[in-house]
């Protein structure tokens, strides 16, 4: 069934005691009687606000799981990471293209920007990242999963190549250049998912770890966080 | 306490007929992989009334189900995987091949005239699995050499060559459909032909060694039955293939003797 419709079906579920008091509160309106009115607006009062708790509760799980919270992990731990690092929570997606067993990452570029160096990291954050089974042992989805945080790791080389190629860079252009490599991350993220449909298509998969592990090597100078801008 | 109830069953008949195309056919995915293949001819074999159209190459808005069910590509890009191993790929090509035989059912209906009503629906479920085939008997020949002690041992060998003769007899198969030909439409005769073209002749091509004295014979008796030029003129091409094969291989039995 339909996600949206469910939960659209739970709102109206859920809201349906309001429905039934606002009907009870115009019934009794029209003979006079306010109080019903009252009681209903003290109802929606407190349906609204519990709503509203909850609401905000679900999403801001959904989004990261703080109650299973690990802080987000550097590049460097790459080799470590294994499916109990994924801790997120998932309450609306329940399967990817009809199948549950699946997994993302959520990864980000992250920079500080000083007047002399700019810093840039890749980081993978396990509490928004998701696995259907954190005791899975399909290592092909964990490798695909991992090669996102590779590409992510990447692009934040890329940046650092380019931002050193360029003479006194404003803040306006380290942000530029910071923007455009991030846009061009998420179209190679996509492609990549797209191309080896989530690894299903292992030859796809296997040619993606090669050419990524090789750009990495070849960009190996932009490890560090750290780079220094030319005067 | 009434209007309650009515409330909620108008809430339960949403939930309940709320199930779309996409729902019953996974058309958003790039490849149908097994578990896909086994709903949808579940939901193909056992979804529909008698009386209820099926998905159809004609129709816009069921099209693109039939595309994907007879799309090649959906075996192709896991059987000639070269990273997955042979074991898994032929479980995979197994199963395939398990949930095409069910599928060559549903789509045979005859109208009152005795004609096809779905003919390049079926035609083309045929015609998928006679690619399937191809590279199914492929990578079980494959398998069976690679678990031999001694993969030129003369049991592996007959066991390979039977293997082939019954894939030479599967598509041998395919043909009998010339005895059908009044049933088809011109479009679908010449959909029919082209798959002669398309199919049997890579896999003679493949298999040049195979025996192929039944073949020989039916195409020879087809040739003289069919009374449309256009599979006539594809039964030809094979006929002239199948004599060069057979030829090729008595002057080599010759010149080794």
């Amino acid at each position: 069934m339909n996600p949206k419709l469910i939960i659209i079906l739970a709102f109206l579920v859920y809201l349906s005691p309001l429905f039934y008091h606002s009907y009870l509160a115009f019934k009794e309106y029209k003979k006079n009687n306010k109080n019903p009115f009252r009681r209903l607006k003290k109802f929606l009062k407190y349906t609204l606000i519990s709503l509203f708790v909850i609401v905000g509760v679900v999403l801001t799980l959904n989004h990261t799981n703080f109650l299973n919270y690990e802080s987000p992990l550097t590049y460097d731990k790459i080799d470590e990471i294994t499916f109990e690092n994924f801790r997120g929570l998932e309450f609306f997606k329940k399967t990817l293209y009809g199948s549950k067993e699946f997994a993302y990452v959520v990864t980000s570029i992250e920079t500080d920007i000083e007047p002399d160096s700019v810093s840039v990291i890749s980081l993978f954050h396990p509490s928004r990242s998701y696995v259907y089974n954190t005791h899975s042992a399909d290592k092909d989805l964990l490798t695909h999963e991992k090669y996102h945080i590779k590409i992510t790791e990447l692009y934040v080389r890329k940046i650092k190549a380019k931002l050193v190629t360029l003479q006194q860079p404003s803040a306006e252009e380290i942000q530029e250049v910071i923007s455009q490599f991030t846009k061009a991350e998420d179209t190679y993220q996509k492609k990549y998912d797209y191309d080896t449909f989530h690894s299903y298509v292992l030859s796809e998969q296997k040619k993606y770890e090669r050419e990524v592990d090789s750009l990495l090597e070849s960009l190996s100078a932009f490890k560090q966080p750290k780079i220094k801008l030319n005067d | 306490m009434t209007k309650i109830k009515i409330f909620l069953s108008v809430l339960a008949c949403i939930a309940l007929t709320n199930c779309g195309t996409e729902e019953r056919f996974p058309l958003s995915k790039r490849y149908w992989d097994i578990k896909d293949y086994e709903a949808v001819v579940n939901e193909l074999k056992f979804g529909y009334q008698n009386d209820e159209k099926l998905p159809s190459f004609n129709d816009p808005e069921t099209r693109l189900i039939v595309e994907k069910l007879t799309d090649e590509q959906n075996f192709i890009v896991v059987l000639e995987d070269k990273e997955l191993g042979l074991s898994y790929k032929n479980e995979v090509a197994e199963s395939f091949f398990k949930r095409w035989r069910i599928l060559t059912s549903v789509y045979t209906k005859l109208d009152r005239k005795d004609k096809y009503i779905y003919e390049k629906e079926m035609l083309s479920v045929h015609q998928f699995g006679l690619g399937l085939q191809l590279r199914y008997f492929e990578l079980g020949n494959k398998e069976i050499r690679a678990n031999a002690d001694d993969p030129s041992a003369s049991n592996i060998q007959s066991l390979v060559k039977s293997n082939i003769k019954i894939l030479v007899n599967n598509f041998t198969g395919y043909l009998d459909f010339v005895n059908e030909e009044t049933r088809f439409s011109a479009e679908g005769q010449q959909f029919f032909a082209e798959g002669i073209t398309k199919y049997l002749i890579p896999m003679i091509n493949r298999y040049p060694e195979a025996d192929f004295d039944n073949l020989n014979r039916k195409v020879d008796l087809l040739l003289k039955k069919t009374k449309v030029p256009v599979i006539k003129t594809a039964l030809e091409t094979l006929k002239e293939l199948i004599f060069e094969k057979i030829n090729r291989k008595r002057n080599k039995g010759e010149s080794n003797s």
